[in-house]
C-alpha cells in the first residue's frame, strides 16, 4: 500500500469515527473492527442519516447494494475508498 | 429532458377496462406517462404511455420466445426504475405473471437478502427472473441450482430473439400479478390477483375514494414491491391515463425533501405514504425551506400502512403551511394486498376525524361507547382515540364478527370480514392458508379488529401476530427463527411480538428468549448476536429479554401463546418500573390515552 493510499484510508476512518461517535455503542472504544450492526445502535433510519453524511462529506454516491457486505467500520471505509477511486 | 405533461385531450376513463393490456392500449392514445428522478432530484427518464406500450410489446415478443407456458411466473427485482415498468407491462402482453421481488438490503445483509430472494423464487416457481444491473449478482446467487429459462439483467432479455405470431395476451380471469404480502423470508405468502380484480379496485378507488379528475398527477417514492406502490402508483395512473413521477425509495429515505421538491415542481395532486414518512420529512427539513416549495396543488396525501397518530401529521401540516399544504389533504385509508389495495378512505377535503371512546368500557365489553373528551377529562375517565378510516368503498360488503363468527352490531369491535370483486383469488400454491382466511362463499377474514359507526370504519387492533414497523410488515416467526439459529436456543425457547414504543406512536419489536446460560458474559453475547442479526436481516432494533426456561406460556396443545407472552412481558416491565398494572389492556404501555391505532396498508 502506498503512503498516499494509507493517508486517505486514515482520513476516511477518522471521519467515520467522528460521524459514529453520536451513536450509542456497546464497544468500549470505536475501532476499525467495531461492528456496525452488533456494537452500534444503528437502525435503518439512522443508517440513512449516516449515509447522507458520508455522501455529503466525501461527495460520492453510496448505492444501497454497496452496503450488503459491510459489517465493520473498516468495511465501510473500504467501500468509500473504492467509490472515491472509481470516481477519479 | 422534459417530464410528461399532466393533461391531454384523451378522455378520462377510470379503469373501466377488462384487462390491464386494454387499459395500456387506451392510455397510449394520449400524452401522459411515467417519469423517474434520481438521488439529486433530477429527471432521468420520461416515457409516455404510448412509448411504454411500444417498448412493452417489443419485449413481450422476446419473452414469448422463451417458451414459458401461459401464466408462468417472471420474477422482477422491483427497483424503482423504468425497466420494471417495461417488464411488468411486457409480461401482461405476453400472458405471463410478473412477481415483484424486494429491492432492499440492510447493512451487512448480503446473505439474508439472497436467502429471501431464493425463497421467493422457489415459492412462485419462477420460470425467468430479471434484476437491474446493481442487483443482478444477488439474483444470480439466489437462482443458483434452479432450473429457469433465463436469469439476467435487462440487456440479457433485450438480446433475445423475438417470437413470431400473435402474443398470448390476457383475459379478465388471467392472473395480473402475484404480490408477496410481507418481508417474511420463511413463510412467504403470494397474493394472487386477477386482471378483473385489480381493475375493480382501481375503478372503485378512482371514482369513489379519490374522485379523480383529468387534472390529477401522481407522485410517489413507495417501493414497487409493495401493494401501495404497485397498485396505486404503477397501475392506477396508467389505468386512469395520468402522469406519475417516481423517486427511488432509498433516495427518499436518505433525502426526504426530494419527494417534496418533486411534488412541488410537478404540481402533484395525489401522493401516499405511511405516517413515519411525513414525520421523517419534517425531521430532515432545513429551516425556511418550506417557503421554497409549493404544495398547494396536493389535494390527496394518503396516510396508511402503520399506526396513525394525529400528532406527526399535525407537525407536517404546520411545517408545510408556508408551502401551501392544506391539512385537509391528509386522507386516512385502510387496505391490504389481499383486497388488491384499498378498502376504505376517509372523506376528501375533511380534517382527520377522531372517535373518542370510553377506554374501560371498551376493554371490558368490546363496545366503543362514544364519550365527550372534555367531560371525560374533567371526570378523569380514560379515553381512547381511534382514527376514522372512512366509508368502505361501495364494492365491498363488510361484516364485523365475534369470536364464533356471529355478526356484531354497530360500535361493537370484532374481526373485520370483507367480500367483493377486489378480493384475491388465493395465496399462491397454499391451499391451507387460503382456506384459513377465505371462505367458500368469498368472505375474507382480514385479521384486523375494528368497529363500524355511522358506516365509517375504525381500526382497533389486529387478530394476527404480525407487527408493523416503519410501515413494513414483520412476522414474529421470522424474528424467532433468527434467535433459534443461536446455539443453546431451542425450538420452543422464543417468542417475538411488538409493544408500543416509549412515545406510543410506533411499534417496537421484542423477543423473549428462554436461556439456560448463567455466565453473564455469554448471556450478553447472546443478546448481542440476536440484536445484530435482526438488524442486518430486518433493519430494525429489537429488544431482547432473557428469561428462565418454562417462562413462556403455551396453549393446551403446546403451541406458543404469543399474545399471553406479550402481556407477561408488559407485566414484568411494569413491575420492574415499580408501576402496578392498573389496566390489563394489551395495547397500553405507559399512556393513559394511546392515540395510536394499528392500520395496515403496505403489504
Amino acid at each position: 500500500m502506498s503512503y498516499e493510499s494509507q493517508d486517505i484510508e486514515q482520513e476516511i476512518l477518522s471521519t467515520l469515527f467522528r460521524f459514529l461517535a453520536r451513536f450509542p455503542s456497546k464497544a468500549e472504544k470505536l475501532t476499525a473492527q467495531t461492528s456496525l450492526t452488533a456494537d452500534l445502535t444503528l437502525d435503518s433510519v439512522s443508517m440513512m442519516e449516516l449515509l447522507v453524511e458520508i455522501e455529503d462529506h466525501f461527495d460520492v454516491g453510496m448505492p444501497l447494494n454497496a452496503m450488503a457486505n459491510v459489517h465493520t467500520v473498516q468495511d465501510l471505509a473500504d467501500q468509500i475508498k473504492s467509490l472515491l477511486e472509481n470516481r477519479s | 429532458m422534459q417530464a410528461t405533461g399532466s393533461s391531454h385531450d384523451l378522455a378520462l376513463r377510470r379503469a373501466d377496462f377488462s384487462t390491464l393490456c386494454e387499459a395500456l392500449d387506451y392510455a397510449a392514445g394520449g400524452e401522459t406517462g411515467v417519469n423517474f428522478y434520481n438521488a439529486r432530484g433530477e429527471l432521468f427518464s420520461a416515457t409516455t404511455y404510448r412509448d411504454l406500450r411500444v417498448q412493452a410489446l417489443e419485449l413481450a415478443r422476446k419473452l414469448s420466445g422463451l417458451g414459458i407456458e401461459p401464466g408462468g411466473r417472471v420474477a422482477l427485482v422491483a427497483e424503482t426504475s423504468p425497466h420494471f415498468l417495461r417488464f411488468f407491462w411486457a409480461c401482461q402482453y405476453a400472458g405471463l405473471v410478473p412477481v415483484p421481488l424486494p429491492a432492499t438490503i440492510n447493512i451487512g445483509g448480503h446473505a439474508a437478502y439472497v436467502t429471501q430472494l431464493r425463497q421467493l423464487l422457489r415459492n412462485c416457481r419462477a420460470s425467468a427472473a430479471m434484476a437491474p444491473i446493481d442487483w443482478l449478482d444477488f439474483l444470480k446467487e439466489a437462482a443458483e441450482g434452479r432450473d429457469m429459462r433465463l436469469v439476467g439483467g435487462p440487456d440479457d432479455f433485450d438480446r433475445l430473439e423475438p417470437a413470431t405470431g400473435d402474443l398470448a395476451g390476457v383475459d379478465p380471469e388471467s392472473v395480473a400479478y402475484i404480490q408477496y404480502t410481507s418481508g417474511s423470508t420463511r413463510f412467504p405468502r403470494g397474493v394472487v390477483i386477477k386482471q378483473k380484480t385489480v381493475l375493480a379496485n382501481i375503478n372503485d378507488m378512482s371514482i369513489n375514494g379519490l374522485k379523480m379528475t383529468a387534472e390529477d398527477r401522481f407522485g410517489s417514492w413507495l417501493p414497487f414491491y409493495h401493494d401501495m406502490g404497485l397498485v396505486a402508483f404503477v397501475m392506477m395512473p396508467m389505468a386512469t391515463q395520468r402522469s406519475v413521477d417516481f423517486l427511488g425509495t432509498h433516495d427518499f429515505a436518505m433525502r426526504p425533501r426530494k419527494w417534496l421538491e418533486m411534488m412541488s415542481a410537478n404540481r402533484t395532486t395525489i401522493t401516499s405514504a405511511p405516517p413515519f414518512a411525513y414525520e421523517l420529512s419534517v425531521m430532515r427539513m432545513r429551516p425556511d425551506s418550506a417557503e421554497k416549495l409549493n404544495l398547494s396543488a396536493l389535494r390527496v396525501a394518503c396516510v396508511g400502512a402503520e399506526m396513525i397518530s394525529p400528532e406527526p401529521l399535525e407537525r407536517f401540516a404546520e411545517a408545510m403551511a408556508p408551502a401551501g399544504f392544506s391539512p385537509t389533504a391528509f386522507l386516512p385509508c385502510y387496505g391490504m394486498a389481499e383486497c388488491s389495495l384499498a378498502i376504505s378512505f376517509a372523506g376528501l377535503d375533511e380534517t382527520i376525524s377522531i372517535d373518542h371512546v370510553d377506554s374501560e368500557w371498551m376493554q371490558h365489553t368490546g363496545v366503543a361507547r362514544a364519550v365527550d373528551p372534555q367531560d371525560s377529562m374533567r371526570s378523569g375517565r380514560h379515553v381512547t382515540r381511534y382514527v376514522d378510516c372512512g366509508m368502505l368503498l361501495p364494492s365491498f360488503e363488510v361484516s364485523i364478527r365475534d369470536g364464533s363468527g356471529n355478526p356484531l352490531p354497530e360500535r361493537h369491535a370484532g374481526a373485520i370480514h370483507l367480500r367483493g370483486p377486489s378480493v384475491m383469488s388465493a395465496y399462491f400454491q397454499d391451499e391451507q392458508t387460503t382456506r384459513e382466511v377465505l371462505s367458500a362463499d368469498g368472505w375474507l377474514d382480514t385479521g384486523d379488529i375494528g368497529y363500524l359507526a355511522g358506516g365509517r370504519l375504525f381500526l382497533t387492533g389486529r387478530k394476527k401476530d404480525m407487527m408493523i414497523i416503519h410501515g413494513r410488515n414483520i412476522w414474529p416467526q421470522d424474528l424467532e427463527y433468527v434467535a433459534k439459529s443461536q446455539s443453546g436456543v431451542h425450538y420452543n425457547d422464543v417468542a417475538a411480538f411488538s409493544v408500543p414504543s416509549e412515545d406510543g406512536h410506533q411499534e417496537r419489536a421484542v423477543m423473549v428468549v428462554q436461556c439456560r446460560e448463567h455466565d453473564q458474559g455469554k448471556r450478553a453475547q447472546l443478546i448481542n448476536n440476536i440484536t445484530a442479526l435482526v438488524r442486518s436481516e430486518f433493519g430494525i432494533d429489537c429488544f431482547v429479554e432473557l428469561v428462565p426456561t418454562r417462562t413462556l406460556p403455551r396453549t393446551s396443545s403446546g403451541k406458543l401463546a404469543r399474545a399471553r407472552a406479550r402481556l407477561d412481558f408488559i407485566d414484568r416491565r411494569q413491575a420492574e418500573a415499580g408501576a402496578s398494572r392498573v389496566v390489563p389492556e394489551p395495547l397500553r404501555s405507559r399512556h393513559a390515552e394511546p392515540d395510536a391505532i394499528p392500520i395496515r396498508y403496505i403489504a
